[in-house]
């Protein structure tokens, strides 16, 4: 039943345009411009960077992710069909990953390229990017889901959400920092890895929380 | 499928929409085998009436009961709801969104099939977006079907349709209370059930 969701998400936002080919070139846009605005080869700001993107095309995509089922009746018709809003919650963030996160992680290379930075660096990047992607949907998700019945109010999930998303972004940032010398072991990997499973661990009932009391018509 | 021994209690029941009160005072027993017509002004209530037997909204006071053999059953178990619009997206295409809802709903008939009953055959790769407001009501039909819940509670399911569409949706839902199912129908215009008298409703507030 899950595949079938995450399916249906998947195939909406290839449809709405941004395929996988627009998330790649806005990231591909994106780092190509800092580079220029930020003169050359400095791959210390490597991790910043690629945080910095996946925060942003996390807070861009929030409004589609509940908005337009909520509007729709999908998510009530959902619930006459017996589907949990456990399932609509984690089939929605699974989605919502493999179209952000995804693309992201697969520009990241480019990034390296622009940037000049080495393999360990890209590398700590892109795993700082695995583990706390979950803490980043996570956190969407519950603004996005509480917020979905309002309309109009794609500024204000942002800004509900901007507050849990900058501890993971500092921690995000420090731990691919910290993985050329220190590897996975170092203590903000851990920290990063603490702040995912709490945000699941919180983000997860508060989703289907918020999603079982929005879904009736606005 | 069905089952007569199916009931839909309101017990002096009052809705309100938007702070805006509706109707109240309402009690009307519908069993298996019946179907209900509910008609009046526009605004008197009639879609947030079928909202609240589908359980999406709570009436302000009095109860609305499901029950099966006597025991009360959650609107899920029972009810299936087609609204005035959606729940379809644009960005879909006929076949894959009516293919979702029957995989959803664990339907047992094939695509084909489904569209072929309500007259959408050939349509799999039309865009939602491009569907008229007929045939998204066959589409809402067949969701309906898939669905196989007892109950149907239907807002204003000839809107749009043209001569045989009424006439589809007419003989789909006199089947289904044949089976003992139970129907409850907002609408404007008459439904003319074959073979079925339904029960008429006119809310006034």
């Amino acid at each position: 039943m899950i595949g079938a969701l995450i399916k249906r998400e998947l195939r909406l936002s290839l449809r709405r345009g941004s395929s996988v080919v627009l998330p790649l070139t806005f990231m591909a846009l994106f780092v190509l411009l800092c580079g220029l605005a930020l003169g050359g080869s400095r791959p210390e700001l490597g991790p910043g960077l690629l945080w910095l993107a996946a925060t942003l095309s996390v807070l861009l995509g929030l409004e589609r992710l509940y908005q337009p089922d909520q509007a729709s009746g999908a998510l009530a018709q959902l619930h006459l069909a017996g589907i949990s809003s456990v399932s609509i919650a984690v089939a929605k963030a699974c989605a919502f990953a493999i179209s952000t996160l995804l693309p992201l992680l697969l520009a990241a290379p480019l990034l390296a390229l622009i940037l000049g930075m080495s393999g360990g660096q890209i590398t700590g990047a892109m795993l700082s990017l695995v583990i706390g992607g979950p803490a980043l949907i996570a956190y969407a998700s519950v603004s996005a889901a509480l917020l979905c019945a309002q309309r109009g109010s794609a500024v204000l999930s942002v800004l509900l959400s901007a507050p849990l998303l900058i501890p993971v972004l500092i921690f995000g940032v420090e731990a691919a920092q910290s993985y050329p010398t220190l590897g996975l072991g170092a203590v903000q990997f851990r920290i990063l890895a603490g702040l995912s499973l709490l945000a699941l661990a919180l983000g997860g009932p508060a989703t289907a929380a918020a999603i079982s009391a929005n879904r009736g018509p606005a | 499928m069905a089952d007569t021994s199916l009931t839909l209690a309101l017990l002096d029941v009052a809705l309100s929409r938007g702070g805006q009160p509706l109707v109240g005072g309402l009690d009307v027993t519908v069993g298996g085998g019946e179907a209900l017509w509910l008609t009046g002004a526009n605004g008197v209530g009639k879609t947030t009436l079928l909202l609240a037997c589908a359980g999406l909204i709570t009436p302000d006071e009095g109860r609305i009961e499901w029950s099966v053999d006597g025991a009360l059953r959650s609107p899920p178990e029972v009810a299936s709801y087609a609204a005035h619009r959606g729940p379809e997206r644009d960005g879909l295409s006929l076949g894959e969104e009516l293919a979702f809802w029957q995989r959803v709903s664990s339907d047992t008939a094939s695509l084909g099939d489904r569209l072929a009953t309500v007259g959408l055959t050939g349509r799999e790769n039309t865009p939602v977006a491009g569907l008229s407001a007929g045939q998204r009501r066959r589409l809402s039909l067949a969701r309906l079907m898939a669905a196989s819940r007892p109950a149907w509670l239907m807002d204003e399911p000839l809107a749009g349709l043209d001569a045989r569409g009424r006439a589809l949706v007419e003989r789909s839902v006199a089947e289904h209370i044949g089976a003992g199912g139970l129907a409850v129908i907002a609408s404007h215009h008459p439904v003319a059930l074959p073979g079925i008298s339904a029960r008429r409703l006119v809310l006034s507030a």
